[in-house]
């Protein structure tokens, strides 16, 4: 399975069409209100409410299972033993040892609710427009223009890096080598991250060649997005009205 | 049209930091329009002359003259990507921005150009290359002929006169290297293809010129491809093999 954004088919569907940085806003405010509702109603009803933004952009339904359940079953391990170890208020069972309490059991369903909402947030996000759209909205929304470089040049060569430790392992693999616990395994695995350091900063000199015969003079310069129309408006207005009004109830 | 010769050197020397010779005093010249063939084995210093030309690497010794600047002053070098583009051996390397859309204004938008002409020339550019509507597609989602003639479009994009592609062939299949040259014939200007490909090499160029451990051994027509002991000698096949 992969993680990458890119491997998901972009959908024509209503959220695409709002502009990305009115997009990036409501995400954004979504999550922070996640964060900060105590309320449980209000929590399950936010969720819901995610719940149904994420299904209403119809992703892939395997490729979306697939990832929650990734976040639930590595949340797991964490969350169970949250009742058995909280130590807020009095015990509501005591086995010998072990004791567990209600209000433990509600914070790890909070902590599970809320991961899962942010996960849902962000892959509703992915469904409706690419990665990089999304750091050009950042940047058009006062990130400082160099990071949200930095950031799309990270993600763009991430996929390269990823391609070379691909190689370096398949190179490795049909010439014998088993991952175990043994002194010459930790020393292969050191020369390959070595090797992989020395090919990435080789490819970063060469993209510095390159934009440098390209005019590049130290001052990135970007196309401008589109305007924002009437329904950007209305998501932007209605979402900042629809995040006050239900903050008073949090 | 431009200048006369395109490109001018004149004893040019080139060492690496540690002291290694990559080009050894190398005088040539060539004239506007020309579409040379630069061979030569791995290490000949193919791709070193490229970017001391382009004004990345500085010469150790001797003179530079590309389309009238020379790039090792810093003013000439604001001027010089307008004058020459470079394709890189690995198209990787020079698409870096998020689409391909936003690759190709990267140039035209550093030369200071207003945004509607940023936007014709992307346009343009991509139409040339046979790639319009690949506009918004990310560069890891397109095929290895694909890169390079995005990477082709980004370097049109500027409307260098002199245009240095290195091993464009490497990662094409024969099908994308007829299409490649195909495309290259109808590009006019300077064209200089360093490349193992003879082939290709024989099929495009009026000219050819010999690398070899940083010096010039041959230049002339291209029947110096049929100089099988020549060629041999210096590491290379020649076209019957």
């Amino acid at each position: 399975m992969s993680l990458f954004p890119e491997s998901l088919p972009h959908h024509d569907c209503y959220l695409s069409r709002i502009d990305s940085r009115v997009r990036l806003l409501l995400g954004f405010l979504t999550i922070v209100t996640l964060l900060i509702v105590h309320n449980p109603l209000n929590l399950v009803l936010l969720f819901t409410l995610i719940m149904g933004g994420g299904i209403s952009v119809s992703p892939p339904k395997k490729w979306l299972i697939a990832r929650l359940n990734l976040a639930f079953f590595s949340l797991l391990p964490f969350v169970i033993v949250i009742p058995f170890v909280s130590q807020k208020g009095q015990a509501d069972w005591t086995w010998g040892y072990l004791e567990f309490r209600i209000q433990g059991l509600w914070d790890a369903c909070y902590l599970l609710l809320r991961t899962l909402g942010i996960l849902l947030v962000v892959l509703t996000l992915l469904v409706a427009g690419p990665l990089h759209e999304y750091l050009e909205a950042a940047r058009r929304l006062g990130l400082p223009n160099l990071f949200a470089r930095l950031l799309a040049f990270t993600y763009r060569y991430t996929f390269l890096l990823v391609e070379e430790l691909g190689r370096l392992r398949i190179s490795l693999r049909v010439r014998g080598f088993r991952n175990q616990m043994s002194r010459h395994a930790y020393q292969t695995i050191s020369h390959a991250a070595g090797t992989l350091i020395v090919r990435s900063a080789h490819r970063a000199e060469m993209v510095s060649h390159a934009m440098q015969t390209r005019g590049f003079q130290g001052r990135f310069r970007a196309l401008p997005i589109k305007p924002w129309r009437g329904i950007d408006h209305i998501f932007f207005w209605g979402g900042g009205y629809f995040y006050f009004v239900s903050s008073r109830g949090i | 049209m431009g200048y006369n010769p395109a490109i001018e050197l004149n004893r040019l020397s080139y060492h690496y930091p540690d002291g290694r010779c990559a080009l050894k005093e190398i005088s040539w010249q060539v004239q506007p329009d020309e579409i040379v063939g630069l061979i030569g084995p791995n290490g000949a210093g193919k791709s070193t002359l490229f970017l001391c030309l382009a004004g990345v690497l500085k010469p150790s010794a001797g003179e530079i003259r590309v389309a009238g600047l020379n790039p090792t002053l810093a003013a000439d070098r604001k001027i010089l990507p307008s004058q020459l583009g470079i394709i890189f051996q690995n198209p990787d390397d020079q698409l870096f921005c998020p689409t391909i859309g936003e690759d190709v204004a990267f140039g035209p938008l550093n030369l200071g150009l207003s945004l509607p002409e940023v936007q014709q020339r992307v346009q343009q550019s991509l139409e040339q290359v046979n790639l319009l509507g690949y506009e918004n597609r990310v560069p890891f989602q397109i095929s290895g002929g694909e890169k390079r003639r995005a990477a082709l479009a980004g370097v049109l994009a500027m409307q260098p006169k002199i245009l240095l592609l290195d091993e464009p062939t490497m990662f094409l299949d024969p099908r994308g290297r007829r299409e490649l040259r195909d495309l290259l014939t109808k590009i006019s200007g300077t064209k200089i293809i360093a490349s193992h490909d003879l082939r290709f090499i024989h099929k495009l160029c009026t000219r050819i010129t010999l690398l070899s451990e940083g010096k010039m051994v041959a230049d002339g027509s291209p029947d110096i491809l049929l100089d099988q002991d020549l060629l041999e000698y210096h590491g290379l096949e020649g076209l019957d093999a």
